[in-house]
């Protein structure tokens, strides 16, 4: 038999239930995409542009991209020893702390913030010391990076735990035998082994602290250029100006599009499963 | 490699709810010892306890001077500062380094600065034929590649001992003869202590100067390869050895002395030994015939045929004669022969091919 030349020859086709699956996911899909369809068609680009010189809308943004990027490293720093103690260790009270880091996924973000407002508050347990020396949590930029690590640590430490749990640990086993100390070993093997996860588990933090609301409105309040993130700028615009509003809609919607497609493109690059 | 030569010394025991470990042998400086047993015997148990994976319950373990492990002084060496190189059976290379920077972490690990070490790696590469390989990714080697990067990442890492554990049990049989020989070239100018757990008693007739047999955590035989084949105590080492092993008791007889097995009686040379003992004989030494052997061949005995297996250019045959005899027959005396189960059979052996010993 012979074969057109210029056809490349590719694995054959498996028969599939495509049709049927399609039929059968397009109503949540068509859903999903509606909203997103509305706020894109309601911002003409030519208005978008004029309301992104909005002096509200540049502040919210800037502030935006200052707390999240802080409340990101933070999530890596402290929460990479963690997700190292979920992955490796088996230990008494593991379930228990599993639970603990999974629990702002489930807590209601308000009363996220009201749990931080009683910790560290003015008459919080924590907050009350503070306070002796001056120094005043609540209703600062400082707040709203606090709220953005509670409500975003655990898809880090979900993430980055899942990548470091996937590392062989005969090769940790190995380089020990080599002659590499515990420290030196999880920034010469294991770490790099897990980038990808690390990597995309930032991503996801990020962009859960980009669209942090709840927790933020309670415990730092709806300052603009203090503590009104974007989120609480498009609150705050919809009781004045729509079109503001959805401009800032936009912005939000674009910068978690980047998030995700980044922590996906990342993550399939590196060869990571589930993101 | 200027280091001094030291002795592996390990006394030690550590109790598993499958397995109660106790070891207590030295290897000598430059010296290389075979650890053989059936699975489960604790084989690599014992390596791990040695390059401080695991934590014995008590005993000492030591490199020269140095005291690795001992619950009497509380001294428990991380793996890190142990010095002992362990080569696993799945090579375990990093993946996200290349050939040449596998090798330079190790030596960069001994405290080599980054040039130095990239020289090393590129000696080490060259000493296992693999120096071609430098640069390339791990996933694209071959199994054999791979174990010759590892043992020449081990060496990188200027080890004071060397555990290897079945290096070569992953490989295909010619790979193996080939790595094998690049391994028996290493170890033959290593000055440190080697143990090296295997199941294939060519790797241990090659590459050792002695074998310890571990069973059920205890070492129940050692001694040179040669000797155990010549003298097996025990059916593993009888297995192992590829030997006909019998548990009997000498008896009296005129001319030959007469063997009691359980099941049935074997002729064997005069001898010194009396009371309990073991026989054994080869099984290349058993003629298989279709009937009665003419001749004077006293150890003759009607069987019959339990299985057959292919050995490649011979067949092993395994009889019952009261006892179980293999037979190592060509194909083409098995073409004379009913060769099916149950097939009866005539088994002789030559009394000079029997060694009866204590």
């Amino acid at each position: 038999m012979q074969f057109d030349a210029g056809t490349e020859p590719s694995a054959p086709q498996r028969r599939d239930r495509a049709t049927g699956l399609w039929l059968a996911s397009a109503p949540l899909l068509l859903y999903l995409a509606c909203p997103i369809v509305a706020l894109i068609l309601f911002l003409r680009p030519s208005d978008w542009w004029r309301h992104l010189h909005d002096p509200t809308v540049g502040m919210a943004l800037a502030l935006t991209l200052r707390t999240t990027t802080l409340a990101t490293a933070a999530c890596v720093i402290f929460g990479l020893p963690v997700a190292c103690l979920l992955a490796r260790g088996t230990f008494r009270g593991r379930e228990l702390l599993d639970t603990l880091t999974d629990l702002p996924l489930a807590l209601p973000p308000v009363v996220a913030g009201v749990a931080l407002l009683l910790a560290f508050g003015r008459q919080g347990l924590i907050g009350r010391y503070g306070e002796t020396f001056g120094v005043r949590i609540p209703f600062t930029t400082l707040a709203v990076v606090m709220a953005q690590v509670f409500i975003a640590a655990p898809f880090f430490i979900k993430t980055a735990r899942a990548g470091l749990e996937a590392v062989d640990p005969r090769l940790e086993e190995a380089a020990r035998t080599l002659g590499a100390p515990p420290l030196r070993l999880f920034f010469t093997v294991t770490l790099p082994l897990a980038r990808g996860s690390v990597v995309a588990g930032a991503l996801l933090a990020w962009a859960r602290a980009l669209s942090e609301f709840g927790a933020t409105m309670m415990f730092a309040g709806s300052l603009p250029g203090t503590t009104q993130t974007l989120p609480l700028a498009v609150m705050s615009a919809m009781e004045t100006n729509l079109d503001t509003a959805v401009a800032l809609s936009g912005v939000s919607l674009l910068l978690a599009l980047t998030a995700l497609i980044l922590a996906k493109r990342l993550s399939r690059r590196w060869g990571v499963a589930g993101v | 490699m200027k280091e001094k030569s030291k002795n592996l010394s390990i006394n030690t025991a550590l109790r598993l709810p499958s397995l109660e470990l106790a070891a207590d042998f030295h290897v000598a400086a430059g010296e290389t010892v075979a650890l053989v047993g059936p699975s489960g015997a604790g084989k690599t148990t014992l390596l791990r306890l040695i390059a401080g994976l695991y934590r014995p319950d008590r005993g000492v373990i030591s490199l020269g001077s140095r005291v690795l492990w001992s619950v009497e002084r509380g001294i428990d060496l991380p793996p890190e500062a142990r010095r002992v190189a362990y080569v696993f059976q799945e090579p375990a290379l990093f993946p996200h380094l290349s050939v040449a920077a596998n090798v330079a972490y190790s030596a960069r690990m001994a405290g080599l600065s980054r040039r130095d070490a990239a020289r090393q790696a590129m000696g080490w590469l060259e000493r296992f034929g693999a120096e071609a390989l430098g640069n390339r990714r791990i996933p694209s080697l071959s199994g054999g590649q791979k174990q010759r990067v590892a043992l020449a990442r081990a060496m990188a890492s200027q080890p004071e001992a060397l555990l290897l554990d079945e290096p070569f049990s992953a490989l295909d049989v010619n790979t193996r003869a080939e790595v094998r020989q690049a391994f028996s070239a290493a170890l033959a100018d290593t000055p440190v202590p080697t143990l090296l757990v295997t199941h294939d008693p060519l790797d241990a007739r090659f590459l050792s100067d002695r074998v310890i047999v571990l069973e059920a955590g205890q070492v129940t035989q050692e001694g040179t390869a040669e000797a155990l084949t010549a003298h097996p105590r025990g059916a593993f080492v009888a297995h192992w050895a590829g030997m006909n092993l019998y548990h009997i008791r000498v008896g009296g007889g005129e001319g030959l002395q007469e063997c009691v097995a359980d099941g049935a009686l074997f002729h064997a040379l005069p001898g010194v030994v009396r009371g309990e003992a073991y026989l054994s004989f080869a099984p290349e030494e058993v003629t298989l015939s279709d009937a009665p052997m003419s001749g004077s061949a006293q150890n003759q005995w009607p069987g019959r045929v339990v299985e057959f297996a292919s050995l490649g250019d011979r067949l092993r045959v395994t009889v019952d004669i009261g006892v179980r005899v293999r037979a190592d027959i060509t194909h083409e005396a098995a073409g004379r022969l009913p060769l099916a189960p149950g097939g009866s059979v005539w088994l002789a052996v030559k009394a000079t091919a029997i060694r009866v010993y204590p």
